[in-house]
């Protein structure tokens, strides 16, 4: 356990923890940059590092990157990520009352409530877990790596056409991930004769290119046609409300924290949808909820508390089985594979360091977040008004020396390119990319356990069927992919017969 | 408006069950080469392959036919999709092959790197990216030229990533 704790407090492991977190914040806070972008980019700069330093680099811009999202949503109603769109709904009216400095320290005191609390859950659960996982065999990894790209493609999907397109998006990643030698018998596939083909495609270069080029390709066409304009941020006022203020509604704050663990865990979805569920929940059992939608604290806290303690909930099934629930999971299990570390059961019987002592740095990263939001809350504001123009150029270096560094050669900066103008298109037409990308990352080992399952079954495709873990993920994992159309139908049918009546 | 977004998904499923059957046909048989032992194993390396891309055709097809359905259903209720007659400024027309410019231009930067460097690529292509979506403050050019300076010192001088 000293070992451990040794291990955390260096100066190398603190810095880095900071400086992803400062990154995180600033990026989570410009308007149309992802966390998976802030984590994409950061991990460009990993390769060469340390594994733990590495890590806590990640860790920090993804925890960063949530609690972000929060500045603009509350200071000018435009949500730095999908995750504030609820805190979007009760900041900005706050802010407009002349309460800006209140709503932010509400976000950031149940952001990091809601991020510790996921540690301890992760702390707690992924271990036992992970004992569970040992037990299970070929069939049983095949059906969850079905459940990872079924939840991806049904978070997606509210309609059967867009279903579709997840099931078009996760096919096109599982063809791409079997570029390279076979597993087994090691015969080279669509290597186009390239002897760069044969190592198959990196999943950090293609991420960089679906995520952070293709946001340059989004966005140039904003920038040229509505032209450059900063955003006219106001200053935030002094906070008023106290921590003890805040935590009176400490019973609010661990409701949300747990909807927000609990549904990170679930692949498939993320803190919006977490925040959304915490919104809605606190919503219906508050007191006042007529306060709802014109300023209510109970609503940041809910949602804020929920969208970052999405981040512990999102590791256990990345950490015990290694498989990302979304694509910032998906980034964190590339950088972990690339540092020579497998995620997994094994991790978790091979001694355990590693995982404590992410563990411990996940707890670390959200007590220097309070400490840095507290702060430097006017910086980071700030930073929001950095236009997308000077942005773009930079972008677009970062990319290329990015891609670059993953092998020291140039062909992952073609692989970058062409994923960047694959994920246009597919925004374009309104395909999702999170299925592509967590189909690329599972494609060798959903290939590997089906056909290890097909061989030990002597060919006999029920395998799957015949025994009850993995019929009854299967099952599930069917439920994830329709789940979303079914909800959407009930509600459209809903709606009408209210409007009917009306 | 759903007429029109139903057609172009017709011409898009139409391109991608093209596609996929192309893939089948044509490309996995001739980038998996077989060995007499690997294609006598029930699971050969071209199993999965072929059936992904089995798989995708199949979701193209459903796509198409949904395709189909939505806008027959979408010209009942809303008659056939009219031409956008809306005028657009210029500005908006040359948007519009922006992202294509720019990604030209990013093809063009990764070209230069490999055959001048990346000092004199970073130097001439990115401030052309910025100059070209409209960006006419000078103060940036030396903004963005100080990042990527500071991110080549971090890449070449701290991280060791060999690059020249």
């Amino acid at each position: 356990m000293l070992e451990i704790v040794q291990s955390i407090f260096t100066v190398n492991n603190l810095l880095m923890m900071n400086v992803g977190v400062a990154v995180g914040i600033m990026i989570g806070a410009m308007p149309g940059l992802s966390v998976a972008f802030a984590v994409t980019v950061l991990m460009t700069m990993t390769f060469h590092m340390e594994s733990l330093p590495a890590m806590y680099l990640m860790l920090g811009a993804y925890c960063g990157g949530l609690y972000g999202g929060s500045i603009t949503a509350t200071l000018i109603n435009t949500p730095g990520t999908a995750n504030a769109v609820c805190t979007a709904l009760e900041g900005y009216p706050l802010a407009r009352k002349g309460r800006a400095g209140d709503a932010l320290r509400c976000a950031l005191v149940a952001s990091t409530i809601g991020g510790l609390f996921s540690c301890f859950l992760l702390m707690f659960f992924a271990p036992q877990l992970a004992k569970i996982i040992l037990k299970i065999g070929s069939p049983e990894y095949f059906a969850l790596c079905t459940f990872g790209i079924a939840a991806a493609i049904g978070l997606e999907g509210n309609n059967l056409n867009n279903v579709i397109k997840g099931v078009l998006s996760a096919a096109f990643g599982l063809i791409l991930s079997c570029v390279g030698a076979d597993p087994v018998f090691g015969t080279n596939r669509f290597s186009f004769g390239s002897y760069y083909m044969l190592s198959g495609i990196q999943v950090v270069s293609s991420m960089l290119g679906a995520y952070a080029l293709c946001q340059v390709l989004v966005n140039c066409r904003d920038v040229y046609v509505k032209g450059d304009e900063s955003l006219k941020v106001p200053p935030v006022t002094k906070a008023t409300l106290k921590f003890k203020d805040i935590m009176k509604h400490w019973k609010l704050i661990l409701k949300s924290s747990i909807i927000g663990g609990i549904v990170g865990a679930v692949p498939g979805t993320g803190g919006a949808e977490s925040a959304m569920i915490a919104y809605n929940e606190a919503k219906r059992v508050s007191k006042h909820p007529e306060e709802f939608g014109n300023g209510s604290i109970e609503g940041i806290l809910a949602a804020e508390s929920a969208n970052n303690a999405t981040s512990g909930g999102a590791m256990i099934p990345m950490l015990t089985l290694g498989i990302p629930g979304d694509t910032v999971m998906a980034i964190l299990l590339s950088a972990l594979t690339m540092q020579g570390i497998t995620p997994g059961a094994n991790l978790f019987s091979s001694g355990s360091f590693w995982v404590y002592a992410v563990m411990g740095g996940l707890f670390l990263i959200n007590l220097f977040m309070l400490l840095q939001g507290s702060l430097c809350i006017n910086l980071f504001a700030q930073v929001s008004k950095i236009p997308q123009s000077i942005m773009t150029p930079c972008i677009v270096v970062m990319c290329v020396m990015g891609s670059f560094a993953i092998n020291n050669n140039i062909f992952e900066c073609f692989v970058m390119i062409a994923f960047g103008i694959i994920g246009f298109f597919m925004k374009k037409f309104g395909f999702p990319v999170t299925p592509l990308c967590i189909a690329l990352v599972l494609g060798k080992l959903f290939e590997t356990n089906l056909r290890r399952s097909l061989i030990l079954s002597k060919g006999n495709p029920f395998v799957f069927f015949t025994r009850p873990i993995s019929c009854g993920i299967l099952i599930l994992a069917v439920f994830m992919l329709f789940f979303p159309i079914i909800s959407n139908m009930r509600a459209n049918k809903k709606k009408g017969k209210e409007q009917e009546k009306a | 408006m759903e007429a029109k977004k139903a057609r172009g998904d017709i011409i898009l499923y139409s391109v991608l069950s093209v596609v996929g059957i192309i893939f089948y046909v044509f490309i996995i048989p001739g980038q998996i080469y077989l060995s007499k032992t690997a294609s006598a194993e029930a699971f050969s390396p071209d199993t999965f392959p072929n059936a992904v891309t089995i798989l995708f055709v199949i979701a193209s097809l459903c796509g198409l036919a949904l395709a189909i359905y939505r806008y027959r259903k979408a010209v009942q209720l809303e008659g056939k999709p009219q031409k956008d007659t809306t005028p657009r400024t210029r500005r908006e027309i040359v948007g519009a092959f922006m992202p294509f410019i720019v990604f030209a231009l990013v093809l063009l930067y990764v070209i230069l790197f490999m055959y001048v460097g990346f000092i004199p690529a970073t130097v001439i292509v990115p401030p052309v990216i910025l100059f070209v979506i409209g960006c006419r403050k000078w103060h940036y050019y030396p903004i963005y030229y100080a990042f990527a300076a500071l991110m080549y010192l971090l890449f070449r001088y701290i991280l060791l990533v060999p690059i020249r």
